[in-house]
C-alpha cells in the first residue's frame, strides 16, 4: 500500500525527530527508558527519533508524557506550507 | 453554574484523542470561518476524510495534523491541546505503527489506554458551539459527537466470547506451525513477548484488530486460522465506519501537490 511520504513529511519526520533526541536528553532518559515511559516499543522510539517514521496524534502524546512536557512542545518549530490553491471552483 | 458548561452533557462523556482532536478542529475551522470543503481545499485533502477525521473516527499522523494547522492558521499547540499522557509504573502496550498506514489516516479500531487522558473542556459550552455550528448551515452541521444523543460509551461492541476464545489457539498453532518462538514473533511484528504471550494465553479480553493484523503478517498467515479470525471482524468494522474516505482521490491530490 502506498506510503509513499513527500519531502515536506520527510522533514517534519526528521525535525520531530530532532526535538524528541532534544527533550529526551533533558529528561535524562534513554530510548528504552522513554519508551517504557510511553508505552511504546523500543525500535518504535528510535524510528521516530531517526526520523524514519511520522508519528501518530497518539504517539506524539504518549511522547510528551513521558518526557514530562506539553505534546506540542515536540512540534516546536514545525510549519507546512500548503500548495498553491488549484484552479477553479471545486 | 461553575466554568465551562460543568453542568453540560458534553463535559461528561468520555472523549478519545481522536475526538478531542476533532474538536480542536472543528473549534478552529469556525473560528476561521471555513467551511468542511474550503478546509480540505486549502490543505489538499478529501472532504469526506476531513468529515471523518472531525467526526473523530480517525487519528490523524504528524503531517496531517501540521497540514491543517497550517490550513487553519493556528498554532501547532491549538491541535494538539487538552490531551496527556501519565506514564504507567507497568508494562504498556501500543499498536505498532505501519498498519493500515494510509495518507495520513488510521482507521481508529485499537483499545485507548487509560491513562490517555482528555478533557472535555477548554472552550464555550456546547450550546454556544452548536450555534456557532448552525450558523456556518453545512451539509453536516453538527459532529456526531456533540448531538444530544451522541453515544457515551465504546463506539464499537466488544468482540463476542466465542471469538476471543478462538484467537489465542489460531495465533498458538500458526506461530508454532512457523517455528518461532514468542521473542521472533515479537521482534517481527514490533511488539513485546510478553503481550504474545499474554495474547496466547488468552489473558486480552479485547485485542485490537491491527495488533492481531501485524502479528498475522508477521507470521506470513495468510489463509491461516489466525487470519480467518481477523478478516470478518474487520469487514464488520469497516462496514461500521459507514463513510470511509475516499483514499485514492486523497492520494491523487497529495500527488499533485508534491
Amino acid at each position: 500500500m502506498g506510503k509513499k511520504k513527500g519531502p515536506q513529511a520527510t522533514e517534519a519526520g526528521r525535525a520531530f525527530g530532532r526535538n524528541l533526541a532534544r527533550l529526551r536528553g533533558r529528561a535524562g532518559l534513554s530510548q528504552e527508558g522513554t519508551a517504557d515511559r510511553a508505552g511504546l516499543h523500543r525500535t518504535h522510539v528510535a524510528m521516530i527519533e531517526a526520523g524514519q517514521r511520522l508519528p501518530r496524534l497518539d504517539t506524539i502524546v504518549k511522547l510528551g508524557g513521558a518526557l514530562r512536557v506539553e505534546p506540542c512542545e515536540l512540534l516546536a518549530g514545525m510549519t507546512w506550507k500548503l500548495a498553491e490553491p488549484k484552479e477553479g471552483p471545486k | 453554574m461553575s466554568g465551562l458548561g460543568q453542568e453540560d452533557k458534553w463535559v461528561g462523556k468520555e472523549w478519545t484523542p481522536a475526538e478531542r482532536f476533532a474538536a480542536n478542529v472543528v473549534w478552529f475551522r469556525l473560528k476561521a470561518g471555513l467551511t468542511q470543503q474550503e478546509l480540505a481545499d486549502r490543505v489538499g485533502m478529501n472532504r469526506t476524510a476531513l468529515s471523518a477525521l472531525e467526526r473523530g473516527l480517525r487519528l490523524p499522523r504528524l503531517d496531517t495534523i501540521l497540514k491543517l494547522v497550517a490550513g487553519l492558521g493556528a498554532e501547532n499547540c491549538d491541535l494538539v491541546a487538552w490531551m496527556w499522557w501519565d506514564p504507567p509504573g507497568h508494562e504498556s502496550y501500543e499498536t505498532p505503527p505501519g498498519v493500515a498506514d494510509i495518507g495520513g489516516y488510521e482507521v481508529w479500531d485499537f483499545d485507548v489506554s487509560p491513562r490517555l487522558r482528555v478533557s472535555p473542556v477548554g472552550y464555550e459550552t456546547r450550546e454556544r458551539f452548536r450555534d456557532r455550528l448552525r450558523q456556518m448551515d453545512e451539509e453536516d452541521p453538527v459532529p456526531e459527537l456533540l448531538r444530544d444523543d451522541a453515544p457515551s460509551a465504546a463506539l464499537r461492541p466488544r468482540p463476542d466470547a466465542a471469538w476471543v476464545a478462538r484467537t489465542p489457539q489460531a495465533l498458538r498453532s500458526l506461530r508454532e506451525e512457523r517455528g518461532l518462538s514468542r521473542e521472533q514473533l515479537a521482534e517481527r511484528a514490533r511488539t513485546t513477548a510478553a503481550f504474545i504471550g499474554k495474547l496466547e494465553e488468552g489473558e486480552v479480553p479485547d485485542p485490537g484488530l491491527q495488533t492481531l493484523t501485524e502479528i498475522c503478517r508477521a507470521l506470513d498467515g495468510e489463509g491461516s486460522g489466525l487470519s480467518a479470525q481477523i478478516e470478518p471482524v474487520r469487514a464488520e468494522r469497516r462496514a461500521a465506519v459507514q463513510k470511509v474516505p475516499d483514499e485514492p482521490a486523497e492520494r491523487d491530490a497529495r500527488a499533485a501537490e508534491e
